[in-house]
């Protein structure tokens, strides 16, 4: 069955608002015709070379390729896949290799990396660059990449979004895995495209609003900024990283209407006394998550952004980013140890809170949240192992749940649900979904000794700041080990600090013992 | 406070980022060199480093007013913290 793309919105306002600013970044904006053009043009480039590419890499972050590698793989009836071209390039290597598609739309920046990682693999690479390039000599093609740069692109035209099926994939994003292999999660177009319209209907959204992009590309809270505001026609502003030394500042310039970021930012913010009563008068809508949202935080934006309605929202890649809201500002202030609970179910989809046998719990007691409705996505890309095990059924219902690995306590009444903790060991370090297993997958390979358990440390209000690492039994040095992770993990799962020990403790059942471990570093703070 | 001093004060909270970076002592390190292109503070470590130094001023420092674009170099971001420790 074919359905409008979810692109289609941000052709109707390219139409609509042709001359409105569509995106900006590093002191550049593209309208929204410019954005359009440039979009039709990679989508026309990329039917020149490879007609038949259902997915296209996005090896691009905060800069103007990004948005136009985005919306000129879905205009042209193709999905994306985000890579963040600041991971390391063993990193960028595996990621690489793990996606069926050879058709890259990379940013001018990140060429000097990526062309000597094509050399090394065995596939023939389409790389469009749609800004231009200062270093011609990269431009050369090479055994297995042609580099298509903007100057000898396909002249884009005032194209028409692609005819797609509602269960084609929009995106690909790739998340933390427990054994060190990242986990795909694909979205469907009805799935993001039902959150997009469901969220400019419930702040409505117009083309005067101004959005904060905040998260990376390859996050999925990316996705729920990017789509319904070029629905609405409205203007998405880009911080750089160093923008996001002084959030408070760039609001302020930018003049931000509409604000979604992990709480860490709201904290590093109120640190630096960024968050004082009336500073952000612009600000009408926002939404913290990606993490649990501290009620001190919520209240002290409240307070900076009087404008402002302000939630916490809860969800995960697997459900197209939110899943649940707490409208903080409207009096729904319901905590849990000092955290606001997860709030409410979205309108049209449904909960669940299920015991290790699926069967559902009584009111008040913990388990695990299970979820269904428009936005569950449909599995992680190549995996159907995983797919099945994130699938389940319950008795006495036909529809599909899926498993969010998150505990929860089943309200009572109509109450809103508390966040209690994970199943497993999944932690956020200053919002970032890291699976410790992925760390320890890593250092085992370096340190070819099993000997290793990572731990978030140390705690801040929302989840960690950080990661440690401990070693048994090993002759490298610490600083040695910091330097080769460095090369294979992002910079906020490499350990800042790493603890050699003669043998890793054993708890009674003879497996390593994590618990005792955090106890030690709990200890260490308490003497200190 | 001379500027002077504040430059030995950042360098000395970052010592063993700039060390690793190949950079040892404050008079090394250009105006324009770029803290966050070159490795040496992310977000976090920005915070802590202005934390730090507000303790050692005795400060409350206004960073609205600090333009986004000079916040990553080191003469601009020495400068502005003079100038907030002698108002």
């Amino acid at each position: 069955m074919h359905h409008q793309n979810l692109i289609a919105g941000f052709v109707r306002s390219a139409r609509r608002f042709p001359e409105r600013e569509a995106f900006r970044v590093e002191g550049k904006s593209l309208k929204y015709k410019e954005l359009h053009e440039l979009s039709s043009a990679i989508a026309e480039t990329i039917d020149a070379y490879r007609k038949n590419e259902s997915l296209v890499i996005v090896l691009a972050n905060r800069t103007l390729s990004a948005i136009a590698g985005v919306v000129g793989s879905l205009i042209g009836g193709r999905g994306y896949t985000p890579i963040n071209p600041a991971f390391p390039s063993e990193r960028l290597k595996n990621q690489l290799l793990a996606i069926r598609s050879t058709t890259i739309v990379a940013e001018p920046g990140i060429l000097p990396t990526l062309l000597p990682l094509v050399k090394e693999l065995s596939q023939d690479y389409l790389i469009v660059v749609p800004e231009e390039v200062n270093e011609k000599e990269m431009l050369q093609n090479t055994r297995n990449a042609r580099v298509v740069e903007i100057a000898e692109m396909k002249q884009g035209s005032d194209v028409d979004a692609a005819k797609v099926a509602n269960d084609d994939v929009a995106y690909v994003i790739f998340t933390s895995g427990s054994t060190g292999v990242p986990k795909g999660v694909m979205t469907t177009h009805a799935s993001i495209k039902w959150m997009a319209e469901m969220l400019v209907d419930r702040y409505t959204f117009t083309e005067n609003d101004r959005f904060s992009l905040n998260a990376e590309l390859s996050f999925s809270a990316s996705a729920v900024v990017i789509f319904p505001a070029f629905e609405a026609g409205a203007t998405i502003c880009c911080p750089t990283r160093k923008d996001l030394l002084n959030p408070g500042r760039f609001l302020l310039e930018e003049g931000i209407t509409v604000w979604k970021s992990v709480p860490s930012v709201a904290a590093l913010m109120s640190k630096l006394h960024q968050l004082r009563d009336g500073v952000f008068p612009t600000v009408r809508i926002t939404t913290f998550g990606g993490e649990p949202v501290p009620a001190f935080l919520l209240d002290e934006w409240t307070r900076a952004a009087p404008n402002s309605s302000v939630e916490a929202v809860y969800g995960s890649t697997e459900f197209t980013a939110n899943s649940t809201f707490l409208v903080w500002s409207n009096g729904q202030r319901e905590t849990h140890e000092g955290l606001a609970t997860i709030g409410y179910a979205i309108p049209g989809t449904e909960f669940r809170v299920v015991d290790e046998t699926l069967n559902v719990v009584a009111p008040g007691e913990i388990g695990e949240l299970l979820l269904t409705g428009p936005h569950i996505t449909k599995g992680y890309y190549n995996d159907e192992e995983k797919t099945h095990a994130f699938f389940c059924t319950l008795k006495g219902e036909s529809r599909k749940f899926g498993r969010t690995g998150d505990l929860v306590r089943r309200p009572l009444g109509k109450k809103s649900i508390p966040f209690v903790g994970r199943k497993d060991n999944q932690i956020k370090v200053l919002g970032n979904r890291v699976e410790l297993g992925d760390i320890e997958a890593a250092a085992v390979k370096i340190l070819s000794t099993h000997e290793v358990i990572a731990l978030g440390w140390p705690p801040s209000a929302m989840g960690f700041d950080g990661v440690v690492l401990f070693v048994g039994g090993t002759t490298m040095k610490e600083g040695e080990m910091i330097s080769q992770l460095r090369k294979v993990l992002p910079s906020y799962m490499v350990p800042h600090k790493i603890h050699i020990m003669e043998k890793l403790p054993l708890n009674q059942n003879g497996k390593k013992d994590r618990l005792a471990l955090r106890r030690k570093l709990e200890e260490s703070v308490n003497v200190a | 406070m001379s500027l002077d001093d504040i430059r030995k004060m950042v360098y000395g909270n970052l010592q063993t980022h700039f060390e690793n970076a190949g950079i040892h002592g404050h008079s090394e390190i250009d105006d324009s060199y770029d803290m966050v292109e070159s490795g040496i503070v992310d977000s976090l470590g920005f915070v802590n480093l202005m934390l730090a130094m507000e303790k050692e001023l005795g400060l409350t420092i206004d960073f609205l007013t600090l333009p986004t674009d000079q916040v990553s170099k080191f003469g601009a971001l020495c400068l502005f913290l003079e100038k907030q420790s002698n108002q």
